[in-house]
């Protein structure tokens, strides 16, 4: 009856906001747990959850549990590439890598070609 | 096609749910069936009997599980974000110590995600309620 689906995960939140991010993250592992292929896109202020050196006080570090991707077998990554721009933000200062940028061509076509798309 | 819902809105907006109930009213008149739904992040709330709306909302906690009730489909609350936020069910405050407090409606149910996924796994189509809280 259940199928393997191609589930795509649009980061579009700044890190440290609120609880949403944690809450679809720990969504994406689950879905991975499932077997499901699951990609990710880092658009808007989500990129800023990729950044290196981050140093909260007191609450988990971001970019730590984003480098456990890898380990659920997470390994397509992508950046929307205006929103870098936009934001004087680089692929090298990121903690994952290879990140693919996208026009926003390229997003929207993307996007066509899963089953499901969860959003933070 | 079989349709599962998640809600992730903020229920203080009185509007907020009528989208997400209308859908799932009308996808059922339409013959396609609905698997269930889940509720995220402020939504767990619907699930609260402690939470009342004003006289003159809608009480959604009702309207979904009238529906639930005609036309069988699991409601979910996510087991996390329903204790993070004080929405727990009878299982959930024995197993806290905290007998006698739970506060959901019979109707509804605590859930891991992996049920959720399990569902989605199901479903042909996955539609989520609630953008920016």
């Amino acid at each position: 009856m259940s199928k393997k689906k191609k589930i795509l995960f649009i980061f579009k939140k700044p890190p440290y906001e609120s609880a949403l991010f944690q809450e679809t993250l720990d969504l994406l592992f689950v879905c991975s747990a499932f077997e499901h292929e699951v990609c990710v896109i880092w658009a808007g202020d989500g990129l800023f959850s990729l950044q290196k050196n981050q140093a909260p006080e007191k609450v988990k570090i971001i970019s730590q549990l984003l480098l456990t991707l890898p380990m659920y077998g997470i390994e397509r990554y992508f950046a929307q590439e205006s929103a870098l721009l936009d934001r004087g933000l680089s692929l090298a200062d990121c903690i994952l890598n290879p990140i693919t940028p996208l026009s926003d061509l390229e997003m929207a076509a993307l996007i066509e070609t899963h089953d499901c798309i969860f959003t933070d | 096609m079989k349709y599962v819902l998640l809600l992730r809105y903020d229920i203080r907006h009185p509007m907020a749910g009528n989208t997400a109930f209308h859908f799932a009213e009308t996808l059922i008149q339409m013959n396609h069936t609905l698997l269930g739904i889940f509720l995220m992040h402020e939504s767990v709330h619907i699930a609260n009997v402690l939470a009342m709306p004003a006289q003159d909302e809608t009480a959604y906690q009702k309207s979904w599980a009238d529906l639930a009730e005609k036309h069988p489909f699991e409601i979910s609350v996510c087991q996390t974000a329903g204790i993070r936020r004080g929405v727990i069910d009878q299982i959930q405050a024995q197993q806290e110590g905290m007998t006698h407090k739970e506060n959901m409606h019979e109707s509804y149910q605590l859930a891991g995600l992996g049920q959720f996924v399990a569902l989605c796994s199901q479903a042909d189509r996955v539609i989520t309620f609630g953008g920016q809280p």
